[in-house]
């Protein structure tokens, strides 16, 4: 049997993507999840986005900043999903937010604080759920939303104020 | 409660497990592009991304029916009109007396995967199967399953430029030994010719389709979406039966070549 070498062919590790990218889809899930309030479209953008990621994970040098870069990523699909959201709403005659089947206080407040997280500026929204939500730190979340660790800081204190206007920021970081 | 606790909760609510993603992105990933199983509201939002109105989106639909009937006409007129897939008899004997030798896998061992290999500088699909000449996607999406079994679109690219004749495969699952099958259809340009004696017949797309142990690549008729410059794509219509584990074998004789490709 002859098996010829293909020239300007590179073998690659099948590992890569499981090893490097796989292990960060259940936090891109959940950031999806999170800026969408949809799963299914969730879904959508995640594999969106790690087939983006993959095809451009050669040009990414540290591999260090692979999650922020993998969320920054997973992000912009998000957007890009917003944006054509009204389709899907066309299609299927659905509002975005769901009535909340519960009557029970909780359940409302709940309802309330999702309503008004998605009334918030994409890049405001990505902030409250990267800090709140996926705990990272303002330096990461930088690395994501794309700017200084003061510039998200300060994005961040905005958006608290515009979802608990009377509650302090040292209170609201807790 | 916090507001950090707040935000868990109502965020929560919305989050459903999603155990399974994992494995489906990576079937995603790997996949070729052109046989991946689009979800209907992801290809309706694609189509409409640029589109910002109902009557807008009514007059894209007639445009894609539009477009879509000519095109569709015209690759029916261009298939009557086409001359009839032949292949070297004479090369295809002398293929098939080459015997089969394809590795066993122990029940329970894992699949030994072909490993991967960047073509992206031949074709739109990055990452396939194999070391050459002819390199496969692997088989993410199922297209059908019968009584029988279960049936794929296999995807093959072949570096023509050292490559060349008709190119013959045969397959078995590597555990069980059961045979792969190859069905004739559909009657187009690129996918593989079934060759050698017909075994069983299956129904396939509501149609009774006879099944055959081998299949013949004609490396002058390739696959359709094959794009000017890029390596030519085959396809071919391929089935194993139901007791198969689905790690599949296939030894890809060529003149001067012979390759094992191992997928599932």
């Amino acid at each position: 049997m002859a098996i010829r070498p293909v020239t300007a062919v590179k073998p690659v590790s099948e590992q890569s993507f499981t090893d490097l990218l796989a292990p960060l889809v259940p936090h891109a899930y959940r950031l999806a999840c999170a800026m969408l309030h949809d799963a299914p479209a969730a879904e959508d953008v995640v594999q969106e986005a790690s087939l983006i990621a993959w095809r451009k994970l050669n040009k990414l040098h540290d591999h260090s900043k692979l999650r922020a870069w993998f969320l920054g990523i997973v992000a912009n699909e998000c957007r890009n999903a917003k944006r054509r959201r009204w389709v899907s709403l066309v299609n299927l005659g659905l509002p975005s937010v769901l009535s909340v089947p519960s009557s029970e206080e909780n359940s409302v407040k709940r309802a309330d604080l999702r309503r008004a997280l998605l009334q918030l500026g994409h890049d405001d929204r990505l902030v409250v759920v990267l800090y709140f939500y996926l705990d990272m730190p303002l330096i990461d979340i930088a690395m994501v939303v794309g700017g200084s660790a003061d510039a998200a800081r300060a994005r961040l204190y905005r958006a608290i104020h515009r979802l608990r206007p009377g509650l302090a920021i040292e209170e609201a970081l807790r | 409660m916090s507001l950090r606790a707040e935000i868990r909760a109502a965020i929560d609510d919305v989050t459903p497990p999603a155990p399974a993603l994992q494995q489906k992105v990576v079937a995603y990933v790997l996949a070729d592009d052109r046989d991946r199983v689009v979800r209907p509201r992801w290809s309706s939002t694609r189509w409409t991304r640029s589109f910002r109105g109902p009557m807008t989106l009514v007059a894209a639909a007639l445009l894609v029916v539009l477009i879509g009937g000519l095109v569709l006409g015209g690759r029916l007129l261009r298939d009557m009109n086409a001359p009839p897939q032949t292949i070297n008899q004479a090369e295809l004997k002398r293929l098939e007396s080459r015997p089969v030798h394809l590795p066993t896998v122990q029940p329970g061992a894992e699949c030994p995967t072909s490993p991967l290999t960047d073509l992206s500088a031949h074709g739109p699909q990055a990452f396939l199967l194999g070391e050459g000449p002819v390199y496969s996607t692997r088989l993410a999406y199922r297209n059908e399953t019968t009584n029988w079994g279960t049936w794929y679109v296999l995807s093959l690219t072949v570096d023509t430029t050292t490559a060349s004749g008709p190119i013959l495969i045969r397959g078995e699952d590597l555990q069980t030994h059961a045979q792969v099958l190859f069905a004739r259809a559909p009657l187009a340009p690129g996918y593989g010719i079934p060759a050698g004696t017909v075994v069983r017949t299956d129904v396939l797309g509501g149609e009774t389709a006879q099944l055959y142990p081998e299949a013949v690549l004609d490396l002058t008729r390739p696959y359709e979406g094959t794009k000017k410059g890029d390596w030519p794509i085959y396809k071919s219509t391929m089935g194993y039966p139901k007791a198969a584990t689905g790690c599949i074998g296939l030894q890809v004789d060529g003149a001067g070549f012979t390759e094992h490709l191992v997928i599932n």
